[in-house]
């Protein structure tokens, strides 16, 4: 993960009882991609953060904030 | 219905069954049962009648209807590199160690039955690779935007592993330790940079879990 770039996308996607492949469905990905991004292995583009936002009905920044 | 992504994917095939035949040619011209160029105009001519045949083929399959793409799946992309990576490695140890042995039948031929299964391994990887692009244009999350970014980081690997292969063997022949010719450096740097390249898309991808 970059250096202070922290996420939660881990628990806003397991508070929606959605297993990583059906999010990953949703957001036309591979279950890899939500993986890497849930470990801090990946950092999402702008268009990729937008949609898990658009999935969970929330900003961007109560998925993504930097540390 | 052609896409970039998929005329690259006929290009690769293409270049991958163009450069084996060059490669066997190269091959069968340093074994002397009969004269050279017997083997080089042979050989030559099936590079090209294969390659156009491969490419008749690939047009066929850029209708995406006639492809099944049903047993692609996220996880093919690693086992799909992992194959290219072992087929690659039986053809090219089978084809180097055949030359080592042209002069033992009993080496020989073990040799050689490998390197023709690297071969022909190579050959049905090269076409996952198309099937598998082929899937990926009906499902974008197959190639998106991690495993892109993986792909654009092993190719700076391969890049890099090309530059360091030159640049040792070309060591080696500047101060007489071997005698390299121009061919082996061009092969070696070749085969070096597609196993590099390789092998970080691999281990990448299986990190990505």
């Amino acid at each position: 993960m970059p250096e202070g770039l922290k996420n939660r996308l881990r628990a806003w996607r397991t508070g929606k009882n959605m297993t990583q492949a059906e999010l990953a469905e949703a957001i036309s990905v591979s279950r890899k991609t939500i993986n890497t991004i849930e470990n801090g292995v990946f950092t999402p583009s702008t268009m990729l953060a937008l949609k898990l936002a658009r999935v969970f009905n929330c900003q961007v920044e109560d998925l993504f904030w930097l540390d | 219905m052609f896409s970039t992504r998929l005329i690259f994917a006929y290009v690769i095939l293409y270049v991958v069954l163009t450069k084996l035949a060059l490669f066997a040619a190269h091959y069968f011209s340093i074994n002397y049962v009969f004269p050279a160029t017997i083997y080089i105009i042979t050989t030559v001519a099936i590079a090209i009648s294969a390659a156009g045949l491969t490419f008749l083929i690939a047009r066929k399959f850029s209708w995406l209807e006639y492809v099944n793409t049903s047993n692609i799946t996220d996880e093919s992309l690693q086992h799909l590199l992992l194959q290219m990576l072992i087929s690659l490695f039986l053809f090219g140890a089978g084809t180097t160690a055949s030359v080592w042995w042209k002069e033992v039948p009993g080496l020989f031929f073990p040799a050689l039955a490998v390197a023709i299964i690297g071969a022909v391994w190579l050959y049905k990887s090269a076409l996952l690779y198309l099937t598998f692009m082929v899937a990926a244009q009906k499902n974008p999350a197959l190639l998106d935007e991690r495993s892109l970014n993986n792909q654009r980081d092993s190719e700076k690997w391969a890049f890099v592993g090309c530059l360091e292969m030159a640049l040792l063997l070309g060591y080696l022949d500047f101060i007489g330790l071997a005698a390299i010719s121009g061919a082996t450096v061009g092969f070696s740097v070749a085969i070096f940079g597609v196993v590099v390249g390789l092998m970080r898309q691999y281990w990448l991808e299986k990190r990505d879990g």
